[in-house]
């Protein structure tokens, strides 16, 4: 009977193909031209390993790991400050204008260039900004704190605002397709809060939260503009190295790097999978539901 | 399914579709009322334009100005300065074909010229008027000429340095002091504020000259570092980073400005423009940029033909474009909107002098006649494609990372 | 309805563990301060947004925006704005561009989205479509130009660049629309056409209202996404240019941009936020009594 209602087999498989062509097929040849050197822009069509062992020699390959780390680091603060906040949003706030305006402050930022967003903390975070000359004149501190810009401090606290809209969206999204009824069921069952959170919420609301932590652990991943402008070109993000690599159009450096990061993934992932897999699986999460 | 409508689920539902669909509306919207009042820029060409690609920096805020004066319309694709987009743009792109010329940091003609992607400057061409008048210094940098040809124009150059505040380094503040890279990489009085250019280009040739000059380390050509030489710079680099002496590594033009405006640095080896800039919020004087002991970054913006552009009908306009580059009026304007010189600076005073404009403006336009005829007595070095680029590239990436 | 628990797939629950949650947890779960504390960190992480916009405003009436120091204050900034015309073309070709990049993933991701939920196991299908995502851009524009350019030998345009950012904002609609339909109950179709419902009925009138928010999600955001799409649009441009290809090239130019950046930035605050704060109250404080 379910069978029928398949909607026809021909979409999946077709964008399968076409996919494939399009995107997998590009992507699986710049990964062999990683095997390849360039010189004076000139790709040679020589196979050797150079590449790999500059990659690995000068230490570029550090910028991969970096980059990871501070895209998950992120991506999870992101996602403490923006789960409950989404399950407030949906079902806390009563106050519908509230929830009106708080749903405008969080598109807004879509519109605007993030240079000259991020641009602007320079003069706050500053030796001569706003927050030292106040620490300063309160005799909070004696002379400037430095690291409050170009450091690794400046940079995750400048992508704060950024990626936040991107993580309650989705989750905002499903929650609010979660029928109160069920909360009350749970509740009236003799459900914790607590219990209810982690028994009916969480496991409802899963699909917007896989999709939010992809809404902004890939553009965190690429992150560009937070690195260089607060982080003052010494936290080097993959962005910026696959940036210097292309100008001299040394796509096998670019490719190598790339390589890495998906295969760091790859593992982030897989071990994911293996230590969830008692839980729940994650394969047939985005199901429809049949009974 | 009901859908009746006291059913809560619908309106939540409602909600976000609505709150979605809004937000595409206003983004349209919100752009609106600025495109409105603006027409194409090509409305007003008439005939065959002719189509040039290359930096913003080349670029006249208007090229009406310059169709006023020679009757060539310009259709300008803008670029960055970014030399792996332009290499490949060229190389790969076909540009030739719908391209006449291109106006590119000099030294790409190394690798473009040989290969047959540019044509040979027609030094007597009867549209290139200017060309005997021409200063060699301009015309003959190796900057623009590859394997004893002749393949660009000087369009604008200078000889970078850095931007300093006289005071800190107890330096004259009328500006004509000459400052050493000394300070700039070891200075106490600097140590700790100190930004230095992300562009391996122009940081690593500068510290290489440094080195050099001070017999500090065996280097061939500043410009174009071999594996050894390279490595010596960067170690040389990651020391002083370790050292704690760089504040900061930029990149962007506003980066420069603000840096100096917020007086978050003391010494910076930024672009000239910047300095500029700066002292409109500072007051004239704050910042200067420094005449050196040890040399100057040398660069220069030349145009170049496409080699298929020749074949096409409109040389003869084209050839006017080259000839406006090295006339008075494009120097007076690039003079007065960003400072940078370039070949008959003399013909630039002429002109602003024939046209009214204020003594001050003038008086700049003299300076930097001046100024660059000083620089030129220096050291003077700089490549945008060195053959060694891939190791270097490399080498300052180990800097970065450090 | 839509919210039908599909508990038994998703997680299974431990009773033991049930039983057995200590008395510490019972109480930290009943704290009743739990939900001011999510909403305040909630406004935190809108405060970190809107600090820099607010001090932005103020910078674009400000003689010199970089430098910190509001005054003295002049509307210079907005002149230079509006005399210089030459952002109008490649603002024009991205909202075009991004509008039917916006369609067409609405369509795609629809098509696929509601099927791909019907699948046995969607995970393998859902993982070969996001793997391009954390690919860094240049490094996927390099591979499309050398596919497209150097391989086929095709000329780059308007098309690559569509092509581009489709590949780019596709994978989100996606993400988007599956979010929904994977709370969609099957067995709402399977009553319509015991009912006697068209298979196009049964799209339109049940399954399509359902999975309008996540449709339009789509939409939103590949305009979005194409519209500031940047890194791969560099490699496929050819000679075209759209707004954050012109912003890149202007970065160049050694003449400060942020005058005019900012005054466009702090136009677009001001229009934006009170056109869709009066819609979203509309839509809430309005509608919603009736």
């Amino acid at each position: 009977m379910l069978d029928r209602l398949t909607p026809s087999g021909v979409a999946v498989p077709a964008f399968l193909i076409t996919w494939s062509l399009v995107v997998i097929l590009p992507l699986l040849v710049i990964v062999l031209f990683s095997f390849l050197q360039v010189k004076s822009y000139r790709v040679v069509y020589v196979p050797t390993l150079g590449t790999w062992e500059s990659v690995i020699d000068s230490g570029r390959w550090i910028v991969a790991v970096r980059t990871l780390r501070i895209a998950i680091t992120m991506t999870l603060i992101e996602l403490l400050l923006a789960f409950p906040f989404a399950l407030w949003l949906a079902k806390g706030c009563k106050s519908k204008p509230a929830k009106a305006i708080i749903i405008t402050l969080l598109t807004i930022p879509f519109f605007l260039d993030t240079s000259s967003r991020i641009i602007v903390w320079r003069s706050i975070l500053g030796t001569n900004g706003i927050v030292n000359t106040v620490l300063t004149s309160m005799g909070i501190v004696d002379e400037p704190i430095s690291w409050l810009l170009y450091s690794e401090f400046a940079v995750h606290f400048g992508m704060l605002g950024s990626y936040f809209p991107t993580m309650v969206f989705p989750i905002f999204m499903i929650m609010s397709l979660i029928d109160d009824d069920y909360i009350q069921a749970s509740s009236d069952l003799g459900a914790s809060p607590g219990q209810t959170l982690l028994y009916v919420i969480l496991p409802m609301s899963l699909p917007g939260v896989v999709a939010g932590v992809v809404f902004t652990l890939v553009p965190l991943m690429a992150a560009f503009v937070e690195p260089q402008m607060l982080g003052g070109g010494f936290v080097n993000l993959l962005g910026n190295s696959v940036n210097s690599a292309l100008q001299e159009l040394k796509y096998p450096t670019a490719a190598a790097l790339s390589t890495i990061v998906v295969a760091l993934l790859g593992v982030c992932l897989a071990a994911l999978i293996l230590i969830t897999r008692k839980r729940f699986d994650m394969s047939t999460m985005f199901q429809a539901i049949r009974r | 399914m009901t859908q009746g409508k006291f059913d809560p689920r619908l309106s939540r539902r409602n909600f976000v579709e609505s709150a979605l669909s809004l937000s595409a509306l206003t983004a349209a919207a919100a752009t609106l009322p600025a495109a409105l009042p603006g027409m194409s820029q090509q409305a007003w060409a008439a005939g065959a334009p002719v189509k040039g690609y290359g930096v913003t920096t080349a670029q006249l805020k208007d090229w009406s100005i310059m169709t006023k004066s020679n009757g060539v319309t310009m259709d300008y694709t803008p670029t960055n300065a970014d030399i792996g987009v332009f290499m490949r743009d060229v190389m790969s792109n076909d540009l030739g074909d719908t391209h006449d010329f291109f106006i590119f940091d000099g030294g790409t003609e190394d690798v473009l010229g040989p290969e047959g992607y540019y044509a040979p400057i027609v030094e007597d061409h009867p549209e290139l008027t200017l060309w005997a008048r021409t200063p060699d210094t301009w015309k003959r940098s190796d900057l623009i000429r590859a394997d004893d040809t002749q393949w660009g124009v000087p369009v604008i150059g200078n000889g970078d340095a850095f931007g300093y505040f006289p005071e800190v380094i107890g330096a004259n503040p009328n500006g004509q002091d000459e400052i050493p890279w000394t300070t700039f990489f070891e200075g106490e009085q600097v140590k700790g504020r100190v930004a230095i250019d992300r562009s391996w280009l122009q940081s690593m040739s500068e510290t290489a000259n440094f080195l050099k000059h001070h017999g500090r380390a065996e280097i061939e050509d500043p410009a174009d570092l071999t594996q050894e030489e390279a490595r010596a710079v960067a170690d040389y680099l990651v020391e002083r980073k370790q050292a704690g002496h760089f504040r900061t590594i930029f990149t962007a033009f506003e980066e420069q400005v603000q840096l100096l405006s917020n007086k978050e640095i003391d010494m910076i080896n930024c672009w000239e423009p910047a300095t500029r800039d700066a002292n409109l919020a500072l007051g004239p004087g704050t910042v200067v940029y420094a005449f050196t002991v040890e040399g100057y970054y040398k660069w220069g913006h030349g145009a170049y033909v496409a080699t298929a552009a020749m074949d096409r009908d409109n040389v003869d306009n084209i050839y006017k474009v080259l000839n406006y580059f090295l006339g008075g009026e494009y120097r007076a304007y690039q003079a007065k909107e960003r400072g940078y010189a370039g070949p008959n600076m003399d013909l630039g005073v002429e002109y602003a002098i024939e046209h009214g404009w204020p003594q001050e403006d003038v008086d700049l336009l003299r300076y930097t006649a001046e100024k660059v005829e000083r620089k030129f007595e220096k050291p003077f070095w700089g490549k945008t494609t060195p053959s060694n680029a891939d190791v270097m590239e490399e080498e300052w990436q180990r800097f970065l990372n450090a | 309805m839509i919210g039908t628990s599909d508990l038994p797939t998703l997680a299974l629950i431990d009773e033991r563990q049930l039983a057995d949650s200590s008395r510490f947890w019972r109480r930290v779960s009943r704290w009743k301060g739990w939900p001011t504390t999510a909403k305040w960190l909630g406004f935190f992480a809108i405060a970190m947004i809107y600090v820099p916009l607010v001090w932005l405003a103020v910078m674009s009436i400000s003689q010199s925006p970089l430098s910190g120091i509001p005054y003295p204050l002049t509307t210079a900034n907005y002149a230079a704005l509006a005399a210089d015309s030459r952002w109008i073309p490649p603002l024009q070709v991205s909202l075009v561009m991004s509008t039917l990049v916006a369609i067409v993933c609405m369509v795609i991701a629809t098509m696929v989205g509601r099927s791909i939920t019907r699948m046995r196991r969607p995970g393998g299908v859902l993982l070969l479509t996001l793997l391009p995502l954390f690919v860094p851009g240049l490094t996927m524009g390099a591979a499309l130009f050398i596919f497209l350019r150097t391989m086929l030998g095709l000329k780059m345009g308007y098309w690559s660049i569509f092509l581009a950012q489709l590949v780019w904002a596709l994978p989100f609609a996606l993400l988007l629309v599956l979010v929904i339909a994977s709370r969609f109950d099957l067995r709402l179709l399977e009553a319509a056409e015991d009912l006697g419902a068209t298979p196009w009925r049964r799209f339109w009138d049940i399954e399509m209202p359902i999975l309008r928010p996540g449709v339009f999600g789509a939409g939103v955001f590949g305009f979005l996404l194409s519209f500031n799409e940047l890194l791969r649009s560099l490699f496929l441009r050819g000679v075209e240019t759209t707004m954050p290809i012109y912003n890149w090239a202007m970065a160049a130019s050694q003449q400060s941009q942020v005058p005019i950046i900012f005054s466009l930035a702090t136009i677009i605050l001001v229009v934006t936020l009170p056109v869709m704060g009066v819609f979203f109250w509309f839509l809430f404080v309005k509608l919603d009594r009736s």
